[in-house]
C-alpha cells in the first residue's frame, strides 16, 4: 500500500477538488468519501488533508466558511471556486494522458 | 466531545502561537476527529480502539503548524480581516457615542417623553462601551515561540503595546462617557452651575487608572 500511497499523494489536490465539484463538504466527510469510493483501500492522514486545504485555499481554488451547526462543534466547510473547476478539468485531462502513456510503456511486448 | 482526543490535539499544538489561524485549525481538526470517533464507536469499535485509530490517522501535523506559524510574522499576527473587523467595531462604537445625545433631544423635545431620552442614551452608551471592550479583548496576543532574546522582545513588545492599547481604550471610553454624563446631568437637573466638576473628576479617574497600570506592570 505504501508505494500506491506515494503515487496517489501527488493527486491529493485533484482528488479533493473532485469531491467538492457537486457539493460543499468538510474534512471528515471528504475523507470518508475517499474511503468509500476506494472500498476502504485509501484514506488521507489529517495532516495531508489540511495541508492540501490550505494550499488550495491560498491558490484560490477552494474557499472555506464556518457552518452553523445547531448541535455540537462548528465545522469548517469548503467549496470549489471557478478557478478550482478549471484546474480540476485540466488535471483530469493531464491524468488521462499520463495514464495512457504509462499503460503503453508498461505493456509487455508480444515476442 | 471526547476528552482524550482533545488532550491529544492540545499537545500537538503546544508551543504554537495562539493566532486566529492556529485556533481555527485546532477547532476544525477537533470537530472532524470527534465525528470520526463517533462513527467508529457506532461501527462497533471499543473506545480504546476508536481512540487509537483516530490518533493514528492524524499523521505528522508539525509541518503544517510550523507553516502557519511562519505566516504569523512579527507585526502581522492578526490578519487584514481582523483589522477590518476591529475598525468597523470602533467606528460603530464612536457613532453610537455621537448619536447618544440625539436620543435625549429626540425624546424630550420632539416626542415629549421625558424619561425615555436619558434611558435610551445610556443604552446606546452601554452598547458602544461593550463594543470597544470586546474589540480590545479579542485581539490575539503574541506568545513567544522559544527561549531566545528575539522572542522575549517580541512578547515584551506585544505585552507593552497591549497595555498601552488598554489604557488608550479606557481613555477612549472614559471621555465620551464623561461628556455624556455632563450633558445628561446638566439637562436633567438644570445644574449647569456646578456640573462642570465632572471633568475634573474625569481627569482624576484617568490618572488613577494609569497609576494602577504602572504599579501592576
Amino acid at each position: 500500500m505504501s508505494i500506491t500511497s506515494d503515487l496517489l499523494r501527488g493527486h491529493t489536490d485533484t482528488i479533493i477538488l473532485t469531491l467538492l465539484l457537486h457539493k460543499d463538504s468538510y474534512g471528515y466527510e471528504i475523507n470518508k468519501s475517499i474511503q468509500e469510493k476506494t472500498g476502504n483501500r485509501y484514506e488521507l492522514k489529517e495532516a495531508t488533508l489540511y495541508s492540501a486545504f490550505r494550499r488550495l485555499e491560498e491558490a484560490g481554488m477552494i474557499a472555506s466558511y464556518w457552518g452553523d451547526e445547531t448541535t455540537g462543534a462548528r465545522r469548517r466547510y469548503y467549496s470549489i471556486t471557478a478557478l478550482g473547476r478549471q484546474v480540476y478539468l485540466r488535471n483530469k485531462v493531464d491524468w488521462e494522458e499520463t495514464k495512457e502513456i504509462i499503460d503503453q510503456l508498461l505493456k509487455e511486448e508480444a515476442q | 466531545m471526547n476528552e482524550r482526543i482533545k488532550t491529544h490535539v492540545e499537545s500537538l499544538f503546544a508551543g504554537a502561537p495562539q493566532t486566529r489561524k492556529v485556533l481555527d485549525l485546532k477547532e476544525e481538526l477537533l470537530a472532524n476527529l470527534n465525528s470520526k470517533y463517533d462513527d467508529l464507536i457506532t461501527g462497533g469499535f471499543t473506545p480504546d480502539d476508536a481512540y487509537r485509530t483516530v490518533i493514528a490517522g492524524i499523521g505528522d501535523i508539525s509541518e503544517l503548524v510550523r507553516q502557519i506559524q511562519n505566516e504569523s510574522a512579527f507585526n502581522s499576527h492578526y490578519s487584514t480581516e481582523d483589522r477590518k473587523k476591529s475598525a468597523l467595531l470602533t467606528a460603530i462604537a464612536v457613532g453610537l457615542y455621537i448619536l447618544s445625545p440625539v436620543a435625549v433631544i429626540l425624546f424630550d423635545s420632539v416626542l415629549h417623553l421625558y424619561n425615555a431620552g436619558p434611558i435610551m442614551m445610556f443604552v446606546l452608551v452601554a452598547v458602544a462601551t461593550g463594543l470597544l471592550i470586546y474589540n480590545g479583548m479579542t485581539r490575539p496576543k503574541y506568545v513567544k515561540e522559544d527561549e531566545t532574546i528575539v522572542e522575549e522582545f517580541k512578547q515584551w513588545k506585544s505585552d507593552t503595546s497591549e497595555k498601552k492599547r488598554l489604557i488608550r481604550s479606557i481613555s477612549a471610553v472614559l471621555w465620551p462617557l464623561i461628556v455624556v454624563l455632563y450633558l445628561a446631568f446638566s439637562f436633567y437637573f438644570g445644574a449647569w452651575a456646578f456640573s462642570w466638576i465632572i471633568f475634573i473628576i474625569g481627569i482624576f479617574i484617568e490618572g488613577v487608572i494609569k497609576l494602577v497600570f504602572e504599579i501592576k506592570g
